[in-house]
């Protein structure tokens, strides 16, 4: 029985771990920005592909490096999300802060984009990209030197856009057709990849005689306390974390004081992307690898989020520690199991059986969400005070 | 004296107006007509099929512009509305094909011998003509409650939807021997009115349906917006607290918008489904539903008419990109979002009348109405405290 | 079995244990018109908060008419006859003045009889009449996002009414207003005042003097003085919060600077020269940094502006010390620039009131000559 409690409640954390790293990069946008990225899943499916990468030119590599790579992986996949979230903010976000909505629509344009490049990314594709943009910058770095940009700008821009495309896109076909099929192949393609996680997060480590700890999952237990603290302490140890809290709480003030604001979105934008590209790093310990990986987690991890309540991490840890848990409790039939099958108890039995998969369990844990939500809602912590609810 | 002079205008104005109600109702008419008589000998039996499908679309996109264009409520949970209704259909023509006591194939597959008792009131036409349109009233004026009274909205409202989308979708997924989950039902070969569903004499009889049904719903919503009850809306959008304030009750009046929309997306996906022949869970796809966002985002918002045609054209372009381009087609698509969110706020219909608007109207003799849309930039203030700073 | 409109019986509002409202105690009789005053974080919004319902309170309750609001939520209470009008003009800004209006005449709000019913022709005139009212008649059919921050204000001020409240509350209505169309919402404020009950927070001391009667002043969540604006004005607990100093000032002395004061703007013209001498006559009595005795300078012509007849002023003076020294202050200000006639006959006015000896004002005089010439 006991070890029944302990198995069930280290399933269910490790399940509220993966929610949390997921929904960590994600809270932190959403709660200092007020944007929802639907992006964010997309983000992640970058790290784990960069996850995907690193250990292939590990096992090229040979020797030890397939048993560390994940440490090399890390660090790049973070890299990669933040530096792609980084021109996501600049070329887009920045535009739409204010209409929430509008943003939300615009990610998701953006996650369409993400996948489909995932499916047919290519040397000549990556040429193309590279052509448009030469061409699109110098094209526009010249102008802004030599003409009146104030003037033409507003035509010029779309126009540039669009010339530079063709000109790319142009080039991508061409080369494409004119390479070998080796030359223009898909490097990832459509089917899921399979990372095979380094020798020693294969196993497990038991304990008594049922209880077992696969040690993927305590690994990922690790990272997520190691992503909250170094979270924390960014956010209330450094100048930078004190300018993003500063910003939450007051951004005209802040501007007026001379903190960059345009900076601590970047950097808030760039930090949230990262913890995306290290989520997805976690979870191609988990399972395979594909283009539609980002969907899987995205609503889970903004269930956590609503219930968490915007802005303060610990809301966040415990919204995902509660789904987490309950999530495992319903889905893997534990619910059934405390009542005793006699005939009194046999609704409530099958009523708990009925939800007893994991597609079912999200069905009981949106409606004890939205439950929840009756009681509180603004999330477990909510902001107080008179200018909250305006 | 002064009275005199007020009067005036206002008389002139009610007489534009009406003039303007009378050029409206006959370029309806003339739609009508065009559609029913004209459409079918130009475009062959599986093209008009395709426009029936797109126009039975551009009838959900009239619910999405009611409860977003005008109410200002980001619903992504289209399509739970749609697949119920569509599903309500599609059951009752499942039990119509077969003979007293017979069981629809599938559930011999699974070891089903008796009808779910959730199947038996389909065995009724009348009960699933008015099914189609109240469940998913229902269900949408059920959870439009849940959420409104606590007065959730903004962001919040739309990621809540975008759950109970996923949690639809896994009932209906998971639900083998209920509702034959991933398999969908088929209805091209089901009978209706003693004929096949997929028979050439149907597909014109749903054709033609769709099309009244379109006008149909078209009158509504056009009833719907004008008048009070109209400029209500746009004032919920513009101002939910002020609404609250000034002694209305904002929670009922979205509650009933959310469930109108939801009834006239339930009546869309039955006409969907017969057209497309087949109804599975994949209409609960969260793609599905923020792309019929997008329609109405294309066609320009809080215009009737622009939710229709943005609805045909996005998926026109879908149809021809996707048989020639598959690959392509989802860059356009993120790239559709991109613009019509960045570059093209108002949409098509918003674009035309900036450019040919006072042509039009000088040249029908009636005043311009130009409306801007303000950006949902109110939401913001409750998602992130710091905007509402005073 | 009361006829106050509005009663406020012990309420505190805490937010995480912060109180904006404090045990606050407050009663209204039907018909009156009460400005609340109080510096930034008073908890002045938060009343009206807790009054219209967007705000529960932590303990206490409030009664509209002998009934408890607690129970009501925003809309109920709107519909009870409590209209608000907030600080920052918040109107419909898709719609037109008169969709605005509209939309607040409406007697009937539920769902339903808004979705079927035509607006009545009565409402249909009530909207006529209020636009006009408002001004807006003209600008009536385009939208409400074009109009400028003062014909929003009014036009919100016009949807109140259009409720027709019995109780209206008005948050800062002239913030961002200019001086005329200041004046003009002090007249509307005013006629609307024969019929409503209202309640108006407002910052500007000068509008508060044109349409208070009976002001209400708030600290730190609760009522610290409730009076005339004269006695407001006097009252030494209300200069200290307002100047934010430990001014230590007794009324005697208030008193005195009142008299001064009103010596200077005797002319309708209280020149730099003449704060200088009042200000300095204070920072003889309590040492100020010279950005604070700015400050003060500032506070004082909002807090001394008032004419108050002298008549009703010198009687209170009580010993011979007092008037003697009023004499002296008076008599420094207006000589501190060039006395005209009209400062003259105040002076004239002020030495008969005050009834001293000849020769003690002379001597008195020639003192206060000597206090202006030794500061050159």
């Amino acid at each position: 029985m006991l070890e029944g409690l302990i198995g069930g409640l280290f399933n269910g954390i490790s399940i509220g771990a993966v929610l949390l790293i997921v929904a960590l990069g994600l809270a932190i946008v959403f709660g200092l920005m007020g944007v929802i990225n639907l992006a964010h899943g997309e983000l992640m499916m970058f790290g784990a592909y960069t996850t995907f990468v690193v250990q292939n030119v590990a096992k090229s590599i040979g020797g030890i490096a397939p048993d560390l790579y994940i440490f090399a992986a890390l660090p790049l996949a973070f890299l990669v999300a933040a530096s792609l979230g980084l021109l996501l903010e600049r070329t887009v976000i920045r535009y739409l802060y204010g209409r929430p909505l509008e943003t939300l629509l615009a990610t998701w344009g953006v996650s369409l984009i993400l996948i489909q490049f995932i499916r047919s990314v290519s040397l000549p594709m990556v040429i193309g990209l590279g052509i448009f943009a030469v061409l699109f910058l110098v094209g526009r770095w010249v102008l802004t030197r030599y003409t009146d940009w104030e003037r033409i700008q507003s035509w010029a821009n779309p126009v540039f856009l669009g010339l530079s495309a063709a000109i790319a896109v142009l080039a991508w076909i061409l080369i494409g057709n004119a390479g070998s099929a080796k030359f223009s192949r898909a490097w990832f393609s459509t089917r899921n990849v399979d990372v095979t996680p380094p020798s020693w997060l294969r196993g497990g480590i038991t304990l008594g005689n049922t209880l077992q700890f696969p040690s993927a999952r305590l690994f990922i237990i690790v990272l997520t306390i190691l992503c909250l603290v170094a979270v924390y302490w960014f956010l209330n140890g450094t100048a930078w974390g004190l300018r993003i809290r500063s910003v939450t709480q007051n951004r005209g003030m802040s501007a007026c004081l001379g903190i960059p604001t345009g900076q601590v979105d970047a950097i808030t934008f760039a930090l949230g992307s990262g913890l995306a590209g290290i989520a997805g790093c976690a979870v191609t310990l988990l399972g395979s690898v594909g283009p539609n990986l980002g969907a899987n987690y995205i609503v889970d991890a903004f269930m956590v989020v609503v219930v968490g309540g915007v802005g303060k991490l610990v809301g966040s840890i415990v919204a995902a520690l509660v789904i987490g848990i309950t999530t495992y409790l319903v889905g893997s039939g534990t619910m059934a199991l405390l009542f005793p099958p006699t005939g009194f108890f046999q609704p409530a039995i099958d009523f708990f059986t009925f939800f007893a998969t994991t597609s079912m369990a999200k069905v009981m844990v949106f409606a004890l969400i939205i439950a929840f939500l009756q009681v509180r809602p603004a999330g477990l912590f909510p902001p107080k005070g008179r200018s909250v609810e305006l | 004296m002064t009275t005199d002079m007020a009067v005036q205008p206002r008389r002139a104005a009610k007489a534009s107006q009406k003039r303007k109600f009378m050029i409206e109702a006959i370029a309806v008419i003339a739609i009508a007509l065009i559609l029913i008589l004209i459409m079918p000998m130009l475009l062959t039996g599986f093209r008009l099929n395709l426009l029936g499908r797109f126009l039975a679309l551009g009838i959900v996109a009239l619910g999405v512009d009611l409860i977003w264009g005008f109410t200002g409520l980001l619903s992504l949970g289209h399509g739970i509305f749609f697949g119920l209704g569509g599903y309500a259909f599609a059951m009752y023509l499942e039990l119509n094909t077969l003979g007293e006591g017979q069981l629809p194939e599938f559930f011999g597959l699974y070891g089903v011998t008796e009808l779910p008792w959730f199947w038996q009131p389909f065995n009724s036409l009348p009960f699933t003509l008015l099914a189609i349109f109240t469940i998913p009233a229902i269900v949408a004026g059920l959870l439009g409650y849940l959420v409104f009274r606590n007065r959730i909205r903004g962001v919040y409202f739309s990621i809540l939807t975008q759950a109970a989308l996923v949690v639809f979708f896994n009932l209906f997924n998971g639900q083998q021997k209920l509702i034959n989950g991933t398999n969908g039902l088929k209805t091209s070969t089901s009978v209706f009115m003693n004929q096949q569903v997929g028979s050439d004499g149907m597909r014109m009889f749903f054709y033609i349906s769709t099309v009244i049904a379109l006008i149909a719903m078209y009158a509504l919503c056009r009833w719907l917006t004008s008048g009070r009850f109209g400029r209500m809306l746009v004032a919920i959008r513009d101002d939910e607290n002020r609404v609250r304030f000034s002694g209305y009750d904002p929670t009922a009046f979205k509650v009933l918008v959310f469930a109108v929309s939801g009834a006239i997306a339930g009546i869309a996906g039955a006409l969907y489904t017969v057209q497309s022949g087949i109804i599975s869970p994949q209409v609960m796809d969260i793609a599905f539903s923020i792309e019929m966002v997008i329609w109405v985002a294309v066609g320009g918002r809080a215009t009737l008419v622009g939710a229709v045609l943005g609805a045909v054209l996005v998926n026109m372009a879908r149809s021809l990109l996707s048989e020639r381009f598959p690959d392509v087609w989802l860059f356009f698509q993120g790239a559709l979002f991109l613009i019509v969110v960045t570059a093209l706020p108002d949409g098509i219909i918003g674009w035309g009348r900036r450019q040919f608007g006072s042509v039009v109207s000088s040249a029908l003799g009636i005043t311009p109405t130009d409306v801007p849309y303000a950006s949902d930039s109110d939401s913001v203030v409750e998602a992130v405290p710091e905007f509402a700073e005073k | 079995m009361s006829t106050k409109v509005l009663e406020i019986k012990d309420v505190t509002v805490s937010f995480d244990g912060f109180k904006a409202i404090n045990n606050l105690n407050f009663s209204m009789d039907e018909g009156e018109l009460r400005v609340i005053i109080g510096p930034n974080g008073a908890g002045k919004t938060t009343f009206l908060d807790v009054i219209s319902g967007k705000t529960k309170p932590t303990e206490g309750a409030a009664y509209f008419k002998g009934q408890d609001l607690r129970k009501y939520k925003e809309h109920e209470i709107s519909r009870l006859g409590i209209g608000r009008k907030f600080q920052t003009p918040r109107v419909y800004l898709n719609l037109t003045p008169r969709e605005n209006l509209d939309l607040s005449c409406n007697r009937n709000k539920n769902v339903f009889s808004t979705l079927f019913k035509k607006a009545p022709p009565a409402e249909k005139r009530t909207v006529g009449g209020l636009l006009e009212t408002i001004g807006l008649d003209h600008k009536a059919d385009i939208p409400a996002a074009l109009l400028s921050h003062g014909e929003k204000q009014w036009l919100e001020i016009g949807m109140l009414v259009a409720q027709s409240p019995d109780l209206l509350l008005v948050d800062e209505p002239v913030a961002g207003l200019t001086d005329e169309e200041t004046e003009q919402t002090g007249k509307l404020l005013m006629s609307l005042a024969e019929s409503h009950s209202i309640v108006v927070i407002e910052h500007d001391m000068e509008f508060v003097r044109q349409i208070a009667r009976q002001v209400t002043v708030l600290h730190q969540g609760s009522v610290l003085f409730e009076g005339t604006m004269d006695q407001v004005q006097t009252d030494p607990k209300v200069i200290e919060v307002y100047l934010g100093k430990e001014t230590g000032l007794t009324p005697e002395q208030m008193l005195l600077l009142r008299i001064a004061a009103t010596m200077a703007w005797a002319d309708d013209n209280f020149a730099d020269v003449q704060q200088a001498v009042i200000l300095d006559r204070l920072s003889r009595k309590f040492a100020h940094a010279p950005e604070e005795q700015a400050e003060l300078r500032d506070d004082l012509k909002n807090l001394l502006a008032t004419e108050i007849p002298l008549e009703d002023l010198v009687p209170q003076l009580t010993t011979q010390a007092q008037r003697e020294e009023a004499l002296m202050l008076s008599y420094e200000v207006i000589s501190s620039n060039q006395i005209n006639q009209t400062e003259a006959a105040v002076y004239q006015k002020l030495l008969n009131l005050l009834g001293l000896p000849p020769e003690t004002v002379s001597r008195l005089e020639a003192a206060a000559l000597e206090e202006l010439a030794a500061r050159g």
